[in-house]
């Protein structure tokens, strides 16, 4: 692969150990108010989000835009979309750990926070989107006097083993390498700071067993961690896929899923460090290199995700059922086909132009087709999702959606969540693992 | 478990009924008393005016027009959808908490008290005849002093849909249990079926070879709706001859 | 207990050192390197056992069979009326069965690394001050510790003290 072509080289950066300690943490966001206004204006939109929500549990569900056949809407779309958006993390920093590619040093932490935000936020919205919430732990497995247990054979049943495990693994997964640079914090702060800094390392000295036990554990979660990413996106996609719904009902949807959640990862990836280099001054460490290596497996997932939506949508039109091509023509036409042809100009032709032609290959081109990625596939998941429900069986009982001002609201909520999660995370901890940036045996 | 216990108490039922129904589209009107009934009975809320037109409105019984042919020389087909009562359930497995499933007697029931909303029921339904209860139950006045005291009425937020009208299962087989008999064919009418003028409906035991239902079930005009999916549906619909 | 702890001020002088103390027969386990990032001792003269692959085989598999077998007989001692479906099915257990497999791994990681990482542990002494760039090595329970010392100030270590 094309990857391993670019190596990170020497930059233009601190050297040494302790240089890039004091520096990356000279970095953290204080408390300017820069900082707080950040902080204020997405935790004012997450308020509202929240607001949102109570007002649609107390009103009723009605107050979605919802309606008989599209019982699912965007809290469906937006839990697949930030699942999606959940396996940077896994790819970029498991793919290239395993694989030995040097230059994710400076990346992968950023991609496995981006992992845990997403999933804390996606995991959300299968109790955002039950219509009685307050009653979502009846799907977990516990003794009851009743012995009611749930229904193991329901993809929604899965989707919660999925994403536990996930969340367990991902935590898990960013925590490990924090653990040096916790302590490294603990001797750089006072006071309170310290003494959680301290509390977090769990005792690290910083032995060589330690180091060994650390880079064996990382060694092995990122290759537990693959696997688990590649079943829970696929259980996302069990999730339609093991219905009767004409155009759903198809084996492609498992893979295609991983594909688009792989694509749409890594174009978040790089919008997030695209940020995070702006605002916190990384230049030095976020170098060209990175987004050009990104872009390029971004150009390469976008090609991998229109073979699989060119598949999908010849073998429909070919096979030439009724019901799937009353699906088919819907997302064709009509609004739907104008998003349809949105999704593809962001997901294919925008990504084979500025990353395709070498020249045009730089930051600011790979940034601007990550935010295109993520457009395009959000809309991809919205044209997964509501054509195929507002076209059902029975064409007597077709109908549209439109989102009310609540689901609106609170998918909003969900950037801006992210945003915050984002902003919080970066002032207690080194966006870049401090040892592991030049963390190459150091006898070398 | 749930069913069987009943009879097993009384033990004067020695057969478990498996209910179906058969329904002539030569006799459909599409008069609609059908729906009418089948929401007093029920107590299926009104949606109202503006609820209605967002696709808010609830019936567990419908009636489906399609039209053939090219105007002046139009003919309107009426077909009842109601849940087809399916062996096969679709919407049976997807549910996570169990709150929907198979009873002994062939019913495809929903326990209210046990749906958490996810309404994946309601999407993987082919026939789309689940509902959601957008908001807490309301009816246009008088209809709100009617309510069938034999029928819970159903919170905000849990899916519900035709049950057969279970209750009157229920009355037919208490009152065949006081008697110290069997429940006859035709003793048990589904509203719907109760109502049709055109007597268009038919409700009884498929198990029973002599029921009159089973008997058009077995016509050669029965068939089943959507029958290529697979879901083994319990309601026959006699096709029009011509 | 003796310890003696020895400085210096880059990795590879400390594999010298480490290769000498070894060569004079101080167990590997006595010897301990403190570094502020991994260093390639440990990847060669001192690397240690371990089993934490072992603990996550073992772990995932005790997880995965665990929870196959609670659904199968939650299943099967409260059956449910299916009309026809298989009220247990290999397929769509497989799904669980898989992901609690892979939970069981995570956690067995996860306690595998505390464990051979000696974490959370508060009887431990107090690491040494350690340099930036460089290494510290603790040598620990020897009773040689006055020959030891001048064999690792020979090694070129910066300093060498007594910790006790």
């Amino acid at each position: 692969m094309a990857l391993t072509v670019a190596t990170a080289g020497v930059g233009g950066g601190p050297v040494g150990h302790a240089q890039v300690c004091e520096d990356l943490v000279a970095r953290m966001p204080g408390s300017s108010p820069r900082y707080l206004g950040a902080v204020a204006v997405c935790g004012g939109i997450v308020a509202w989000a929240l607001f949102a929500w109570v007002y649609q549990i107390a009103n009723g569900f009605g107050s979605t835009g919802l309606r008989r056949p599209v019982y699912w809407g965007l809290y469906i779309v937006n839990f697949v979309f930030w699942i999606g958006i959940s396996h940077a993390g896994t790819l970029i920093s498991a793919i290239l750990r395993l694989t030995g590619a040097e230059w994710r040093r400076p990346v992968t932490r950023a991609a496995e926070a981006i992992t845990v935000f997403c999933l804390m936020i996606g995991g959300l919205f299968p109790i955002i989107h039950i219509s009685r919430p307050w009653f979502f732990y009846w799907i977990l497995p516990y003794a009851n006097e009743r012995m009611l247990w749930p229904n193991f054979r329901s993809p929604l049943f899965w989707d919660l083993t999925a994403i536990l495990t996930y969340l367990t693994g991902s935590v898990v997964y960013l925590y490990l390498p924090l653990i040096p640079d916790f302590a490294e914090m603990a001797e750089r702060c006072t006071g309170a700071r310290r003494r959680a800094y301290r509390w977090l390392s769990l005792g690290w000295r910083g032995s060589d067993r330690q180091w060994q036990a650390l880079e064996r554990a990382m060694k092995l979660m990122a290759i537990v961690i693959l696997a688990i990413a590649v079943s829970v996106h696929s259980v996302v996609a069990y999730d339609f896929s093991m219905s009767l719904t004409p155009t759903w009902h198809n084996t492609i949807f498992p893979p295609y899923f991983v594909v688009g959640a792989i694509f749409s990862g890594i174009a978040a990836l790089v919008v997030v460090m695209a940020t995070l280099r702006k605002l916190m001054g990384l230049q030095e460490y976020l170098r060209e290199v990175h987004f050009v290596n990104l872009g390029k497996l971004l150009l390469l997932m976008s090609l991998i995700w229109g073979y699989f939506t060119f598949s999908e949508h010849l073998t429909t039109w070919y096979g030439n059922l009724p019901t799937e091509m009353d699906v088919f023509q819907a997302r064709e036409h009509g609004i739907f086909g104008a998003l349809f042809w949105i999704m593809v100009t962001c997901n294919l032709a925008v990504p084979l132009v500025l990353l395709g032609v070498s020249k045009l290959r730089r930051i600011s081109t790979t940034v601007a087709c990550g935010i295109a990625v993520l457009i395009g596939m959000w809309l991809e998941r919205f044209l997964i999702v509501i054509p195929a429900l507002s076209t059902p069986h029975l064409s007597s009982v077709s109908g549209g959606y439109v989102p009310s001002w609540i689901e609106l609201s609170i998918t909003a909520g969900t950037f801006a969540a992210m945003a915050l999660l984002y902003l919080l995370f970066v002032k207690a901890v080194p966006i870049i693992a401090m040892w592991e940036y030049e963390g190459e045996p150091a006898a070398r | 478990m749930p069913e069987g216990s009943t009879e097993a108490e009384s033990g004067t039922q020695r057969r478990t009924p498996q209910w179906g129904m058969a329904i002539d589209l030569d006799r459909c009107t599409g008069c609609e008393a059908c729906v009418v009934a089948c929401s007093s009975e029920n107590n299926v809320p009104t949606a109202g005016e503006d609820q209605s037109a967002k696709g808010r409105a609830m019936h567990w019984i419908r009636i489906d027009r399609y039209y053939e042919g090219d105007f002046p020389n139009i003919r309107v087909r009426h077909r009842p959808v109601l849940c087809q009562q399916c062996d096969e359930a679709p919407c049976e497995p997807v549910c996570p908490v169990n709150a929907t499933y198979q009873n002994a007697e062939g019913l495809n029931v929903q326990v209210y008290n046990r749906c958490i909303g996810t309404r994946y029921c309601a999407i993987n339904c082919p026939y789309t005849v689940r509902f959601l209860n957008w908001y807490p139950p309301e009816w246009a006045e008088p209809l709100g002093l009617q309510l069938n005291p034999d029928v819970s009425v159903r919170p905000a937020g849990v899916v519900e849909k035709c049950t057969f009208c279970v209750q009157r299962i229920k009355r037919a087989k208490l009152n065949a249990a006081a008697e110290g008999r069997e429940v006859g064919d035709g003793e048990v009418q589904p509203a719907c079926v109760q109502s049709c003028p055109a007597e268009a409906m038919v409700f009884g035991d498929l198990s029973d070879p002599t029921s009159r239902v089973a008997h058009l079930a077995n016509s050669r005009r029965a068939q089943r709706l959507l029958e290529e999916l697979g879901t083994k549906p319990r309601v026959f619909y006699l096709e029009r001859a011509d | 207990m003796s310890r003696l702890h020895a400085e210096f001020e880059d990795s590879r002088t400390a594999a010298g050192a480490v290769r000498a103390l070894i060569a004079r027969g101080v167990p590997l386990e006595a010897i301990e390197l403190y570094s502020r990032r991994p260093t390639e001792l440990c990847h060669s003269l001192l690397r240690r056992k371990s089993r934490m692959s072992l603990v996550a085989v073992l772990s995932a598999a005790v997880a995965g069979g665990t929870a196959t077998t609670l659904l199968y007989r939650a299943q099967m001692e409260y059956p449910l009326v299916t009309g026809g479906m298989p009220i247990n099915s290999g397929w769509a257990t497989g799904v669980v069965t898989f992901e609690t497999t892979m939970a069981g791994a995570v956690l067995g990681i996860l306690g595998a690394l505390l464990w051979e990482g000696r974490l959370l542990m508060r009887r431990m002494p107090p690491p040494p001050p350690m340099p930036s760039g460089g290494a510290v090595i603790e040598v620990s329970g020897q009773d040689d510790t006055n020959a030891l010392r001048d064999l690792l100030l020979e090694a070129g270590a910066s300093s060498a003290v007594r910790a006790d």
